[in-house]
């Protein structure tokens, strides 16, 4: 269970936007889950299902506190290090760039914020994605692109306002 | 224009920067809420007990309703299913009000009978008019906190008797009749002051239908009058298998 836990929270986070929301709405997930253990089919994969029933009870959560999500994110200041290091220049920069990113995304209507959480932030498969957006993959991949496509509309139109 | 490669890029590299609330302890706090509702450490879920449970209970009301009522127009309804042991007087009134003072009239409730036949507790003015019909009644919930005052932090324990979620034997056709008691389980306690509620925890009745449990003060209690109040079941209290709950009052110290 430690094991899934990070990616379970993450993603009621994903959908509620609040921490508390998401704690609530993962550990009874797990509750459920457990409860319902003996009609897994064994050798399917776990966590596509348990991730549905983590994203039914952040959605549920959230209609019940009849609020859009507004996802709140924030790029660490101190990612991997890289065999050369970036000058301080190239690493401000390159902060700036993040940031400027992360806000874009957040600005994202709930649909295209979410499919983008999932698969980059989160980094669940499409099969994954699925399951928590309770589509099919190929519409995973289509709403994927869309959302890219708006995105990358933000970024362009955030750059001709600054100059 | 920036190519969509570029921003994929760009978004797969801000993915394991992005910074998350950090990650609540799920995995102990799943396994408290899965040990309280089943009733002890590292026991599974149990399915087909709930299922004995709810034919129990089924049976349960196909034999006593039709019983009881009986016996309500027998006696008069006066002191039969509620409230025997603890005082008759009281089970006209109904209500958990009344429990708290059948309590306190009562004394301390150890030196009550045991439930083991609640023919002999619950049924004694029925049987005295020559009804059996209260083999499967049992006496209102009653609570006692000891000791009944404490400061913020300070331990106490509460001692429960009566604590009865149903029946799964009832044999009223006999003289005495017999009637084997299923505990109260999932019985959740409560600090109660002034408006405000702290759970103190969930606790399962022994098979004696006795209720124990070692509980603190909550921090944030302040100095004066409060009430313990320890509460199962689910639906209307009036209603067989309702909620039940008995209370014991408690003074917070400074």
């Amino acid at each position: 269970m430690r094991g899934h836990q990070a990616v379970a929270f993450r993603t009621a986070f994903t959908i509620t936007g609040d921490a508390a929301e998401s704690e609530d709405a993962a550990q009874e997930a797990f509750v459920k889950v457990y409860r319902t253990l003996e009609r897994f089919r064994s050798g399917a994969p776990f966590r596509p299902w348990l991730l549905t029933v983590v994203a039914n009870e952040a959605r549920n959560r959230r209609r019940a506190a009849g609020r859009r999500a507004g996802l709140t994110l924030r790029a660490v200041k101190h990612g991997s290090q890289a065999v050369t290091p970036p000058s301080p220049e190239a690493t401000v920069v390159a902060r700036e760039r993040r940031a400027e990113l992360l806000g874009a995304v957040e600005g994202l209507r709930e649909e295209d914020r979410e499919v983008i959480s999932l698969r980059y932030f989160l980094e669940l498969t499409e099969a994954e994605a699925a399951s928590v957006m309770g589509c099919a993959r190929g519409t995973v991949k289509s709403r994927l692109s869309r959302a890219v496509g708006r995105l990358r509309e933000k970024m362009m139109e955030a750059q001709d306002a600054a100059g | 224009m920036q190519p969509d490669r570029d921003l994929d890029r760009e978004l797969r590299d801000l993915g394991p920067r992005v910074e998350y609330p950090p990650t609540p302890d799920l995995a102990s706090s799943v396994r408290g809420r899965l040990e309280a509702e089943s009733g002890g450490p590292g026991s599974p879920a149990r399915p087909l007990p709930r299922f004995w449970w709810i034919a129990a209970a089924a049976l349960f009301l196909l034999v006593a309703v039709p019983v009881v009522s009986l016996a309500v127009r027998g006696t008069g309804g006066g002191g039969m299913l509620a409230g025997g042991a603890a005082g008759g007087g009281a089970a006209e009134s109904g209500g958990q009000e009344a429990v708290e003072g059948d309590r306190e009239g009562a004394g301390d409730i150890t030196e009550q009978e045991a439930p083991s036949s609640m023919a002999a507790d619950s049924g004694a003015s029925s049987a005295s008019s020559g009804s059996s019909a209260a083999a499967c009644a049992s006496p209102e919930a009653a609570l006692e906190a000891r000791p009944a005052r404490g400061a913020p932090g300070d331990e106490f324990g509460i001692r429960g008797r009566y604590f009865v979620a149903g029946f799964s034997a009832c044999d009223d056709t006999g003289s005495g009749g017999s009637a084997r008691t299923i505990p109260a389980r999932d019985v959740r306690v409560e600090f109660r002051q002034d408006g405000r509620t702290w759970e103190l925890g969930r606790f399962e009745a022994d098979e004696g239908s006795r209720l124990a449990a070692s509980l603190e003060v909550p921090a944030s209690a302040r100095p004066g009058d409060a009430t313990v109040r320890a509460t199962y079941g689910q639906g209307p209290p009036e209603a067989p298998y309702g909620r039940v709950s008995a209370e014991a009052r408690f003074s917070v110290l400074d």
